[in-house]
């Protein structure tokens, strides 16, 4: 009993530590969001210049709103860019439900040949790093012109093997009898589909719309590389390029992307951890 | 689907959050719009640098005679009017004779009085000769004075011709000399001239080189323009040149019209012209500001860079430059002639494109 108890605080230990390290970062984020342009200059000054690296101030000498200002109201750009962001990933997102819900549906519930070949070359597909494909979706982008459009950025990113797999994970456990009954009571694929299967697999849904945002809202490469003109680039290319020009907008900017994450998170909070369990572990 | 309390309130929350985000990102692009510098563009041009005077020239008959007044007369009723044609002899207007009599009058009392005088004095010499003088002397001034007198109190056209630029009404008192009006001869073909005024600085610069030309505006709002022969050129007493030129439209003259004179010459021909109102002066430095494009995290941004440039040459609307650090480095750049509010070296611009 007193064992248990050891262990359980080594535990509850390791992990308020791990929860620290995750946090730090926003918390971190956050504080400096607060701090003056001379009081960032003063403290981060070096890190810009490149000469040293910069002392740790975590809270901020006098609070300054300074750096809202800027991105709020002086400068539209940061808004435009969460726009922009916020459209590519709404897309993405839709885009993904629409091709990998029924994809997943029939790789999960309908007898096909080869099955398994094809679902071992999702997870291959899955486990290959974002890199290797860039330069063959780059040609393909270039012959179907699409090369400086947001469809360049939004059309590669439908078809995401990590959210098939985790809906065709979904769609397993949804009880094959209950599908069957509906199908012996008249139903269509497609009714079955959307009535039957999708609610059941809601949680499956929630943790992949999650995820999804999580990649899109995220990326750097794509934009970087499909993307003519500066002006179309999203929120995450100004925050991966923030250290080395104005860091002050830089960590109010990364508040500011934040926010759609965090709200996004707490609305599907419910169904993302039982989603993401139900990828992996599969009711028989 | 039912929906728990907290899913409501994050979706409420997030109703909210993007609502001030679309709210703070239309004020922002209108604060922006506004706080931003407008700047209208132009580019360098290879061209001539030519110096104007501009003034208004006076439309003259070429072939006038001027009519003075022969004494001090006071007009007391006129028989022509402006554009008459008169022969000789003809009535121009009638003097007041109350002022001539009575100087007439003045006159032959002095006399009187000096002849009087003169019986009454003894055979003494000296005295009685001075008033012999005098005497001869008032007689010689109403011997004038009746010369002056036109007969009967009468001015008559001592020519035939025109009347023009007629300065005479009941009441007009003209001094001895004084311009009355001009007789223009009608035998012959009347003609006409433009007639302006040079300062004497400019007057060898401007008509050695070039050609002056006259122009006006017609009934349709045209500018009619025509080079000019310069007729005659006399210097005035202040320095200045009178300047006159043959008529030179097809027109008929128009007394009406106002006419504009254009005098330049040219200061040479120059890679980079650029317009006046490109130059910012400041003490005696000079510059211009071009306009540039850099590659930024947010797109493209237009900035402005402060140039110091030479003035080669200039005129009023038009000034030659040559940047300091760079000659001939200004053709093809976009240089500010237009802002909405003052820039600064760096500034970052609208550049508002010309329609």
């Amino acid at each position: 009993m007193k064992k248990n108890r050891l262990a359980q605080g080594v535990l509850l230990l390791y992990l308020c530590v791990c929860a620290c390290l995750m946090l730090f970062p926003v918390f971190y984020t956050v504080t400096s969001s607060f701090m003056g342009k001379q009081e960032i200059l003063y403290y981060y000054g070096n890190i810009t210049k490149g000469t040293s690296s910069a002392f740790l101030h975590l809270l901020p000498d006098r609070l300054s709103l300074s750096a809202y200002y800027e991105i709020l109201l002086a400068q539209p750009n940061y808004l435009i860019k969460f726009w922009n962001s916020l459209l590519m990933t709404f897309c993405i997102i839709v885009g993904q439900l629409v091709v990998c819900v029924p994809a997943a549906y029939a790789l999960a519930k309908f007898q096909l040949k080869h099955k398994t070949f094809y679902v071992y070359l999702v997870i291959v597909l899955m486990m290959m790093p974002l890199q290797i494909s860039l330069v063959t979706n780059y040609w393909v982008l270039d012959k179907l012109n699409l090369i400086g459009s947001y469809l360049a950025i939004i059309l590669p990113n439908i078809f995401s093997p990590f959210s098939l797999f985790l809906l065709y994970r979904g769609f397993c456990n949804v009880d094959q009898s209950v599908i069957e009954a509906a199908k012996l009571d008249g139903a269509s694929d497609f009714m079955v589909l959307l009535q039957i299967a999708v609610p059941n697999a809601k949680n499956a849904i929630c943790a992949t719309v999650l995820m999804a945002y999580v990649s899109a809202w995220n990326m750097v490469e794509q934009p970087l590389l499909f993307l003519d003109n500066p002006a179309q680039y999203p929120l995450s290319i100004f925050l991966a390029q923030a250290g080395t020009g104005n860091l002050q907008t830089g960590f109010s900017s990364g508040v500011l992307a934040m926010v759609p994450g965090i709200l996004l998170f707490l609305f599907f909070s419910d169904e993302f951890v039982s989603g993401l369990t139900s990828a992996v572990v599969v009711k028989r | 689907m039912k929906m728990s309390n907290k899913k409501k309130m994050v979706l409420k929350i997030t109703v909210y959050v993007f609502l001030v985000l679309a709210v703070l990102t239309g004020v922002s692009q209108a604060v922006s719009r506004a706080t931003t510098p407008e700047v209208t563009v132009t580019e360098a041009d290879f061209g001539a640098i030519t110096e104007q005077v501009k003034t208004t020239a006076t439309l003259n008959y070429k072939n006038t005679d001027a009519i003075y007044a022969g004494g001090g007369w006071t007009v007391s009723n006129v028989f022509v009017s402006e554009g008459d044609q008169v022969e000789k002899g003809d009535k121009i207007f009638s003097i007041d004779t109350a002022a001539f009599e009575l100087q007439k009058l003045q006159k032959q009392q002095e006399i009187q009085t000096l002849n009087n005088t003169y019986w009454g004095t003894n055979w003494t010499g000296g005295d009685r000769a001075a008033l012999e003088l005098q005497m001869e002397a008032a007689k010689l001034d109403y011997a004038q004075l009746l010369a002056q007198y036109p007969a009967g109190g009468v001015f008559c056209a001592p020519q035939a011709g025109i009347v023009k630029n007629l300065g005479v009404t009941v009441g007009t008192v003209f001094s001895k000399y004084e311009k009355m009006f001009d007789l223009v001869p009608t035998a012959g073909q009347v003609t006409y001239e433009l007639e302006w005024t040079v300062s004497s600085a400019a007057m060898n610069k401007y008509l050695s080189e070039n050609q002056p030309s006259a122009s006006y505006v017609d009934e349709n709002g045209d500018k009619v323009e025509k080079l000019l022969t310069v007729a005659s050129k006399k210097q005035n007493a202040d320095g200045s040149w009178a300047v006159a030129a043959n008529w030179p439209f097809d027109m008929a003259p128009d007394f009406a019209k106002e006419y504009k004179v254009e005098m330049g010459t040219s200061l040479g021909n120059y890679p980079e012209i650029l317009p006046r109102s490109c130059i910012h002066s400041d003490v005696d430095k000079y510059s211009i500001f071009v306009v540039k494009t850099r590659s930024g995290i947010f797109g493209d941004e237009n900035y402005v860079e402060k140039v110091e440039v030479e003035l080669l040459a200039e005129n009023d609307n038009k000034a030659a430059v040559r940047a300091y650090d760079l000659p001939g480095a200004l053709q093809g750049e976009k240089v500010v002639q237009y802002v909405s509010q003052e820039i600064s070296n760096g500034d970052v611009v609208l550049v508002r494109e010309e329609a």
